[in-house]
């Protein structure tokens, strides 16, 4: 059974059709890339899925449970997080405060508790352990004290993965992880991907328009067209589509 | 004016400005935090004074008791009017403004309720009672422990939520919320929660403020109603998002309504019946100069973020 499962997904915003009967699955363990030139579909589709845009029409199912109609806190907390094209951050906030905001059941976030510390800081010490370990796993750890904002655009992808992370997710979706970011670190965070799949079975669903750098790291790839499914398939299977190549690359 | 008059006001300035502060974070919390400029929150203030006039009657008591008192029924008032009117009404996607309506009409109920008690019970212009002891006399300017409890108490208050906002798990969620609260949606912020503890925070500390004030003047349906415009202009010096803009605030607004006014009165024959105007023209004349308030003269990475 798919972690990920969506049977005829359909969006209308008001005449527009932006997604149009599309069904795809996501297996556990993998990382799957969603490609399509601009306007095709794919961001609404991962809004769709977090719960952020409202289904009309199809079902979502994960993990077993229908999420169609959960609101996006019910599905981050069902273990589904993303992370955003333009990176959605606290910028006035430390990269460990980032980090930590996602942490479920804290002590310290209880009026009756938060004014004694000692009844939450050995709690609240433990979670910034985990924090520091996160952001040691994404590269980010020197940077644990850094404002947010004084962090570059590939290091602001890197949080936002980081904090994903602390929700302890089993699906992260990712709306361009590498856009407006360096070529070297674009390579980097995709490794860091990799390594966060096969050290802790996360499964990824990303859209990515740099296809050089997905196509070395995916196990599968969907392609919309105009709210539509082109094509899916293997990388190789999709580098040699004709179909695709003429819509995408103008072929 | 003469030193003696001055030194009064001056005491009187750090009396009501710590009061006014604490008044007024509160509505800097409920504006970032909520989304709310919290017109009853006037109320809030009031039916604290009401619950610790009414404890303090029962006989001697231990004025920590009291403040306890006016801090519960004060939390529980604001969180019943955040569950009852606001919630549902932001659940139905109503505008800003038709909320600060719904904010005055829930004031208005408050204040009329409280009417009522106070007319029932005859409480009418009643002081909460403690024992008054003079504490300190040189000349004209006497210092009695209603000062010892009322500028500490505030100060104390205000500080202890600065350190709340800022060094605790709650705070750093409130801060998230105050920033963007779609995104503490998407990231698993508890937001409803947070929001409930904030009501509980901002009403517990209005009903402390009332039982204060209540101290140095006699508690009435009115009181928290007459000491809003002063308290707004606090919030708004401090551009209503400024934790330090909006202290500063207050005590700027307590300065012009006892030191300046005093200078005004005794220079320039300016009548005191003209103190209430205070507060307006400073809201008035900040808007036209400084629509931001103080907030840019602090460094702001701390504070609530809009």
């Amino acid at each position: 059974m798919p972690l990920l499962e969506l049977k005829g997904v359909r969006k209308d915003y008001g005449g527009l059709r932006a997604v149009d009967d599309v069904s795809l699955h996501v297996p556990e363990g993998a990382i799957i890339g969603l490609i399509g030139p601009n306007g095709s579909g794919k961001s609404t589709l991962i809004n769709l899925i977090a719960g952020t845009t409202d289904l009309s029409a199809g079902r979502i199912v994960f993990d077993g449970d229908d999420i169609s109609d959960y609101s996006s806190d019910q599905v981050f907390r069902r273990g589904i997080a993303r992370g955003y094209q333009e990176p959605s951050l606290y910028f006035k906030m430390t990269a460990l405060d980032n980090a930590l905001l996602p942490v479920k059941g804290q002590r310290g976030e209880d009026p009756w508790y938060a004014p004694w510390r000692r009844r939450w800081q050995a709690q609240e010490e433990n979670h910034a352990r985990s924090a520091i370990d996160v952001l040691e796993q994404v590269r980010l750890l020197q940077h644990y004290d850094t404002l947010a904002s004084d962090l570059s655009g590939g290091q602001m992808k890197l949080l936002e993965i980081a904090r994903a992370l602390m929700g302890e997710p089993k699906l992260l979706l990712l709306d361009e992880p590498t856009a407006g970011v360096a070529p070297k670190l674009a390579y980097e965070i995709f490794q860091q991907i990799g390594r966060l799949r096969d050290d802790h079975g996360i499964t990824f669903l990303i859209v990515e328009h740099r296809l050089e750098i997905l196509f070395d790291f995916v196990d599968y790839v969907y392609v919309m067209h105009l709210g539509n499914l082109l094509a899916e398939g293997s990388a190789d299977d999709i580098a040699k589509h004709a179909t695709v190549r003429e819509v995408y690359f103008g072929e | 004016m003469p030193t003696a008059l001055l030194v009064t006001s001056v005491v009187n300035t750090i009396q009501i400005g710590s009061l006014y502060a604490l008044m007024a974070l509160g509505i800097t919390l409920t504006f970032s935090v909520i989304r709310l400029p919290n017109f009853a929150h006037a109320e809030y203030v009031t039916v604290g004074a009401f619950a610790a006039l009414i404890v303090s009657l029962s006989g001697e008591v231990n004025p920590i008791v009291i403040m306890a008192a006016a801090f519960v029924v004060g939390a529980l008032v604001a969180l019943v009017s955040h569950l009852v009117v606001f919630k549902p009404l932001e659940g139905r996607n109503v505008s800003l403004y038709t909320l600060i309506l719904s904010s005055f009409a829930v004031g208005l109920i408050l204040r009329y309720i409280l009417f009522m008690i106070a007319d029932s019970f005859n409480l009418f212009d009643t002081r909460i009672r403690i024992p008054l002891q003079i504490i300190y006399r040189e000349g004209a300017l006497i210092l009695t422990n209603v000062f010892a409890w009322v500028a500490p108490t505030s100060i104390a208050l205000v500080l202890l939520l600065t350190l709340l906002l800022n060094g605790t798990p709650l705070g750093r969620e409130m801060r998230a919320l105050a920033n963007n609260i779609s995104l503490a949606r998407v990231i698993g912020i508890p937001v409803e929660r947070v929001k409930n503890y904030t009501w509980i925070l901002v009403g517990g500390l209005a009903g402390v403020a009332g039982a204060l004030w209540g101290l140095q003047t006699a508690v009435s349906p009115l009181m928290g109603w007459v000491a809003i415009l002063s308290v707004f202009a606090a919030a708004i010096l401090g551009g209503l998002s400024s934790f330090s803009g909006t202290i500063l605030g207050a005590y700027v607004v307590a300065f012009s309504e006892n030191t300046v006014m005093l200078f005004l009165n005794f220079n320039f024959g300016v009548d005191l019946a003209y103190k209430p105007a205070i507060p307006f023209f400073i809201i008035i004349v900040v808007l036209l100069i400084r629509p931001q308030g103080f907030t840019e003269l602090f460094n702001r990475s701390r504070d609530l973020q809009r």
